[in-house]
């Protein structure tokens, strides 16, 4: 666990509260220039390479926070792409984001373009990865955009590249291990994000009153609230294994086969929570969660944005039953208890 | 919480050597003992093995092996080791199914309930009987009419001379027929409110006045029973901790009963099953599904884990422990529900895995606490917190 995970989250919801509150108040390039402006967008990147310092674990922090508060910033896809690229050369001020590719052709300009480019309207350099093959970076001066929206509406854009050939990263980390740290973060998001619907749900039955009591009092609704709590104690829990079990490896890229698991099991589980969260935060808060103002959106839309963001849960669960079956009982009982957690 | 007792610090533990090795170590023990008595076929495998596989021989290889009583201290027959070791074990125990219901309730709560609350006298009775396998306790808690609201027991505590004398009934107490001792909750005062003037008393099986009626369960097997108690006596330092804070003593006993890795691992033999049947038809849909099990399945070992680590320093996790057993026994269940997508389903025959555990499971989200009640649980401290 992050040393400065309590200071951490004090800083940002310092920050968004500053900048408005609640999500719907919350202009997220706003918040991201504050961000910039403080070092946080680069946590978890060495201060050599041109980031701030600390720890990966600091930046799943720091991801949760955000998330957890509803607000969307480019934090995951830059911190990635900005990690890539320092491993071939300082990091400079451009907006960089990144897009894993599903086959090894590179992308032309003659292709149909790059579908769900995230922030690709906002970003100003672009990373590649592809199975196979060196990370590779592009500059977007010249590259068409098409705008799109997730379901979340944040950005994701369709990318045409018309002007510069993307170039080697030489040294950058392989495409799983890219894979791995936007499964990490996503996870830590989605986190983030199904704390935020708890808080909102459990505030909201405590407070609506009908039939002459809070909602609370209701032992269906209680049952939800609880289901809620332990859905989110699962995701909590499926979070601190990934990050212990990176942490324990390092960060090196060859490590990466060790803790795959454990990031797998983390986008599984923090997918089911998000899936169970949203629905019962939006089945005990009635009509009110469902209109544009009330803040719970926020955090549900992201929750089925970011449950299936990069790779959907059904894919990494089958890559994980892939891994058992070949495993075997034996492999896959050894594998667990090879630690103790 | 003050304890009368404080638990063995955790770092006894590893005195050793570093607690990995020990760990593999202890697992290695497990392993090859559970292999031997297998190969023997001096037991079969099964789901549910900690509650419906009765075998004392078994009980006592491990307590002679040092694999009962493991937390408790050295003087009372213990091991003198941490919680988190003796997860190892049971984890290890529970994958082979083994045939661990002689000991499991002694050794999984009423020792440690001995430890935090016992006298000095009581803890020189009972733990090592504990730690040799020769005792074999049930419980007293459930009656006809206080199911999940335990604090309603009607079974009472009247005090008379050098002691106590118990008048009640008790309900689906598994091994009652095996039992040499019960462990009781019953009231002892009526006070204005009903968790107070409850109190935990330890009673020979043998005493006059307690009489066992067996209770057949719908696989038709007889693990559980009525006890009733006819004024039986019960000397007064079998009195578990303070007479009359028997509810915030059993409360705390609820963490040891609910946090432990068989509320994950009943269909555990299910499991194995799956595994292999993904191996050979390797279809999409069975690979989904094996993949989000063993997900789970690393999650909650998780959670045991945070659990023992808990009771290792010295806490009484409730909250944790019945989040653990609600979400456990849902795991246990989809398991089953799980090699329903292959053919192993088909026809199943009542004692193949399938049906063992299928028919073992309604019992899995009652016994410790019904996942409604446990869901009540956590939603009243939520509110609070």
């Amino acid at each position: 666990m992050s040393e400065f995970a309590a200071e951490l989250r004090t800083l940002i919801d310092d920050l968004v509260s500053a900048e408005g509150g609640t999500a719907g108040d919350v202009d997220p390039l706003r918040l991201w220039e504050r961000l910039r402006e403080l070092g946080l967008h680069r946590v978890g990147l060495p201060e050599e390479r041109g980031g701030s310092g600390g720890s990966l674990d600091d930046l799943v922090v720091v991801v949760e926070a955000l998330a957890s508060r509803g607000v969307g910033v480019p934090i995951v896809e830059t911190s990635v792409a900005d990690w890539v690229v320092g491993h071939a050369q300082p990091l400079d001020d451009r907006l960089t984001t990144v897009v894993l590719l599903d086959t090894s052709t590179a992308p032309t300009d003659r292709g149909p373009g790059l579908p769900v480019v995230p922030w690709g309207r906002h970003a100003q350099r672009l990373v590649l990865c592809a199975p196979g093959r060196p990370a590779q970076a592009v500059d977007m001066a010249g590259a068409v955009v098409e705008p799109g929206e997730n379901l979340a509406g944040e950005p994701r854009d369709v990318v045409t590249l018309t002007g510069a050939t993307p170039a080697e990263l030489a040294g950058a980390p392989s495409y799983d291990a890219v894979r791995q740290r936007l499964g990490l973060l996503w996870s830590a998001a989605v986190v983030g994000a199904a704390q935020g619907a708890y808080r909102l749900t459990k505030a909201y039955v405590a407070e609506r009153r009908q039939f002459g009591a809070p909602l609370l009092e209701i032992p269906a609704v209680a049952s939800g609230v609880a289901q809620m709590r332990v859905g989110l104690a699962q995701a909590e829990t499926a979070l601190a294994l990934a990050r212990e079990a990176v942490a324990a490896e390092g960060e090196t890229p060859a490590d990466v086969n060790v803790s795959e698991s454990a990031v797998a099991t983390a986008r599984i589980m923090t997918a089911a929570a998000a899936t169970d969260i949203a629905r019962l935060a939006h089945q005990l808060h009635g009509a009110m969660g469902v209109t544009h103002e009330y803040p719970l959106h926020h955090c549900t839309r992201r929750l089925w944005a970011w449950r299936d963001s990069v790779a959907a849960e059904r894919q990494w669960a089958e890559e994980l039953g892939r891994q058992a079956a070949a495993a075997g009982e034996h492999g896959v009982w050894t594998r667990l208890t090879a630690t103790a957690y | 919480m003050d304890h009368a007792h404080p638990p063995t610090p955790p770092g006894t533990a590893s005195r050793r050597s570093g607690p990995q090795e020990n760990w593999l170590e202890l697992r290695t023990q497990v392993r090859r003992l559970t292999a031997d008595w297998r190969d023997a076929g001096r037991y079969r495998p099964r789901s549910d093995a900690w509650l419906r596989s009765f075998d004392l021989d078994f009980s006592k290889e491990l307590a002679a092996r040092g694999l009962v009583a493991m937390t408790y201290p050295e003087e009372f027959g213990g091991g003198g080791r941490s919680h988190v070791e003796r997860l190892a074990v049971t984890e290890e125990l529970l994958r082979a199914g083994a045939p661990v219901a002689a000991h499991w309730i002694g050794d999984r709560q009423i020792g440690p309930a001995v430890l935090r609350h016992g006298t000095r006298e009581l803890q020189e009775e009972i733990l090592p009987q504990i730690s040799s396998a020769t005792a074999v306790f049930c419980l007293g808690m459930s009656e006809p009419e206080a199911g999940s609201d335990l604090a309603a027991v009607r079974t009472t505590g009247r005090r008379v001379r050098d002691g106590w004398r118990i008048t009640g009934h008790k309900i689906w107490t598994s091994h009652a027929h095996r039992a040499t001792h019960a462990y009781v909750l019953a009231r002892t005062e009526h006070a204005a409110r009903k968790h107070q003037g409850l109190t935990e008393f330890i009673v020979d099986m043998q005493a006059d006045g307690v009489s066992v009626t067996p209770i057949v369960d719908l696989t038709g097997e007889h693990h559980f029973n009525e006890v009733r108690f006819d004024d039986a006596f019960v000397p007064a330092h079998r009195v578990l901790g303070r007479a009359g804070a028997g509810w915030k003593q059993v409360v705390e006993q609820l963490s040891f009963e609910r946090g432990g890795a068989e509320r994950v691992l009943s269909s555990y033999p299910v499991l194995v099953d799956l595994i292999a049947a993904t191996a050979e038809a390797q279809a999409h849909e069975l690979q989904g599904l094996l993949g989000s099990l063993t997900a789970r399945l690393a999650v909650l070992r998780r959670m045991c884990w945070d659990v023992a680590r808990s009771l290792d320093a010295g806490e009484a996790p409730v909250q944790q422990a019945a989040t653990l057993k609600y979400l456990g026994n849902t795991f246990e269940h989809d398991v089953i529900d799980a090699l329903r997508s292959t053919d192993l389903c088909r026809d199943a025959a009542r004692d193949s895995v399938f049906g063992q555990a299928l028919l073992a499971s309604p019992g899995f989200g009652l016994r410790g606490g019904a996942a409604e009640v446990l869901l009540s649980v956590i939603a009243k401290q939520e509110a609070r917190a």
